[in-house]
């Protein structure tokens, strides 16, 4: 049985709301020994993986015998989990298996308060689905470019973007160092990044486009709910594949556990950094066309 | 039947600033039943959409001793119906002119009927006149005809119906936290499961096939005293064990209610402030009664007698969970 207590709360549904959809599709939640808890979830359209990874510095306690997986529908985990939270208890805790295979989510309280409210939820799990071939999607495979900025800048650069109702290009040169967001349907409109904003840059190709759904950009750099700047990584792979990594803080909670060494996805992070780090990930296929090729000169 | 009175400040304000507002809420019209001693304001179930809603406010606190005159062959009461914004609307008028002395008397208004040769028609309205800064103003709302004796008894029968629960918890000390709780519950739900235990617990439980949620507050205040004598304390340890606990020694009710009743009836404690917000399973679960309570402004820490709340939401059969809770 695997179990974790969090005590930041606020902060964990927070992180949870960059992954919201109100769709019920399966969400696989795995317990990683030594490592945290991670969930990972395949939109509708298959076109797009979102996931959180939450380490085990960010839990008060964390116990996995071993590597447990099982899967409940995205939308009814996040709505379990903030309506277990909306009493604003001190710890949460997760449990599974609980009762009748389900996940259990439990809260704890003041003991000494006169009052006290206690609540359950217990989500329903669904039949395990194999996510071996979502895998090559989610994992790095191949050569890419990529580049490190404020995720506030590149939510804000998306949600200016919203109004073109179209695909936006990501265009990367490599000589002068140069990271673009361009409207495919108002080609007039591109928002270029100041390049001292522009972090580990590196480009696989002199010239790297490939264009994305607004729909999925919107779910991927929109949904986070820090007010504080965070990190965020876009990585482009050769089929142009786009991996972007929001590396961010949970609020509140009690004294941290001791620290695991385990950077989670990458070398992002520094060990400061890794205290209540969450790291919130989403992989996109590039929007196919009439186009064909979605990096410039490649082979 | 004649109506004349002088409203107070404290009448003008608890009713311009706490109850009106609150009723707004709940319905657009709300039924006045004027008195000797008292005045109520219903909001019956055709009113709003299923919560019947009783405010008492007795006359000392609304009106002026002097000039006070209600009188009608039906036991000096008088009921008729009225448009809460519009009522609203004159009162407001009348703060914003700092009214001095704002008379409201029944009085029939003739209309002159466009049609030659028809009879005058005579419509009742509730006439407001005051005087304020540099201004005096007549104002007259519409309303209803004033009910007849069978319609007032029907109405007076409806305000009594709602019985005393054999206990009641006071949720007034964990209200925020049970009004957040409630309308998260609105994303799972429609209808809630409630129970009340005389140890002064309140569970609050939705079942749907993807999730079972429940939430148990603990430690509330039960009234009357008398109904926590001789309770063992409860040592299972689960919320849902500790209700099936209360459940098997006689000691709960539980009813399944609307989610949105529920959250409108807390949400109404916002404007009025009461000091005890009662919530109570009537007899054989025929319906959920909510009281709020306020404090007495003229005594330390005592209850004022002549002002209340009260709802009465209604239950659905508790055949949702098969008469039975899942263990």
């Amino acid at each position: 049985m695997a179990q974790a207590s969090i005590a930041s709360v606020r902060g964990l549904v927070q992180v949870l709301q960059s992954i919201r959809s109100h769709q019920k599709l399966p969400c696989a939640v795995t317990f990683e020994p030594d490592t945290g808890l991670s969930l990972r979830f395949l939109d509708g359209g298959h076109a797009m993986q979102s996931g959180i990874s939450l380490s085990i510095s960010v839990f008060s306690s964390f116990q996995a015998p071993a590597s447990i997986t099982f899967f409940v529908p995205l939308s009814i985990l996040l709505e379990a989990i903030s309506t277990v939270a909306s009493s604003m208890p001190h710890e949460i805790h997760l449990q599974y298996p609980g009762p009748d295979s389900s996940l259990l989510i439990t809260t704890t309280e003041d003991a000494s308060a006169r009052t006290s409210i206690c609540s359950y939820a217990k989500v329903a799990t669904l039949a395990h689905h194999d996510l071996s071939s979502l895998d090559d999607m989610w994992d790095l495979q191949d050569a890419c470019s990529q580049v490190i900025l404020s995720g506030l800048l590149l939510r804000e650069a998306i949600e200016d973007l919203e109004w073109t109702n179209g695909e936006v290009e990501f265009v990367l040169k490599r000589s002068p160092m140069h990271f673009a967001l361009q409207s495919i349907k108002q080609q007039s409109l591109e928002i270029t990044f100041p390049v001292h904003a522009l972090d580990g840059f590196s480009c696989h190709a002199e010239e790297v486009r490939a264009s994305y759904k607004y729909k999925h950009l919107k779910a991927a750099f929109t949904h986070v709910a820090q007010k504080e700047a965070w990190s965020a990584k876009i990585a482009i792979s050769s089929r142009g594949v786009l991996r972007v990594t929001h590396m961010l803080t949970l609020a509140g909670g009690g004294p941290l556990a001791p620290l695991e060494a385990q950077p989670l996805l990458g070398t992002l992070t520094s060990q400061g950094h890794a205290q209540r780090t969450c790291v919130s990930k989403f992989v996109i296929l590039p929007h196919e066309e009439e186009r064909d090729g979605f990096c410039g000169d490649d082979d | 039947m004649k109506f004349k009175a002088t409203l107070c400040d404290r009448g003008l304000r608890v009713l311009e600033k706490g109850f009106l507002p609150t009723l707004e809420k709940l319905g657009k019209r709300c039924q006045l039943l004027l008195g000797t001693e008292d005045v109520h304001l219903i909001q019956a179930v055709s009113d709003t959409d299923g919560l019947h809603v009783t405010a008492r406010l007795a006359n000392v606190v609304l009106f002026e001793e002097e000039g006070f005159k209600c009188q009608s062959r039906y036991n000096n009461q008088i009921a008729f119906s009225v448009d809460i914004v519009l009522l609203l609307k004159v009162l407001r008028a009348a703060v914003a002119h700092d009214a001095d002395a704002l008379e409201v008397k029944l009085a029939m208004r003739s209309i002159p009927c466009t049609t030659a040769g028809a009879a005058v028609q005579q419509r009742p309205t509730l006439a407001f006149s005051w005087r304020g800064h540099n201004v005096t103003m007549v104002q007259e709302l519409p309303i209803s005809q004033p009910y007849s004796q069978r319609d007032v008894e029907e109405l007076v029968r409806q305000r009594d119906i709602t019985s005393l629960s054999p206990f009641y918890l006071d949720l007034q000390d964990e209200v925020l936290r049970v009004q957040a709780l409630t309308d998260k519950l609105k994303g799972m739900s429609n209808e809630l499961l409630m129970a009340t235990t005389k140890h002064g617990d309140l569970h609050l439980e939705v079942h749907t096939t993807g999730v079972e949620f429940g939430a148990e507050i603990r430690g509330l205040s039960v009234l009357p005293a008398a109904a926590t004598e001789g309770l063992q304390l409860l040592v299972a340890e689960t919320p849902a064990e500790r209700l099936e606990e209360a459940r098997a020694a006689g000691e709960s009710a539980q009813v399944v209610v609307l989610q949105k009743h529920l959250a409108k009836a807390l949400h109404s404690s916002q404007l009025t402030q009461p000091a005890q917000l009662l919530c109570g399973i009537a007899e054989r679960g025929t319906h959920v009664h909510i009281m709020f309570v306020y404090r007495d402004p003229f005594s330390d820490g005592g209850y004022d007698d002549n002002i209340s709340l009260s709802f009465k939401l209604p239950v659905r059969e508790d055949t949702l969970y098969g008469g039975e809770l899942d263990p």
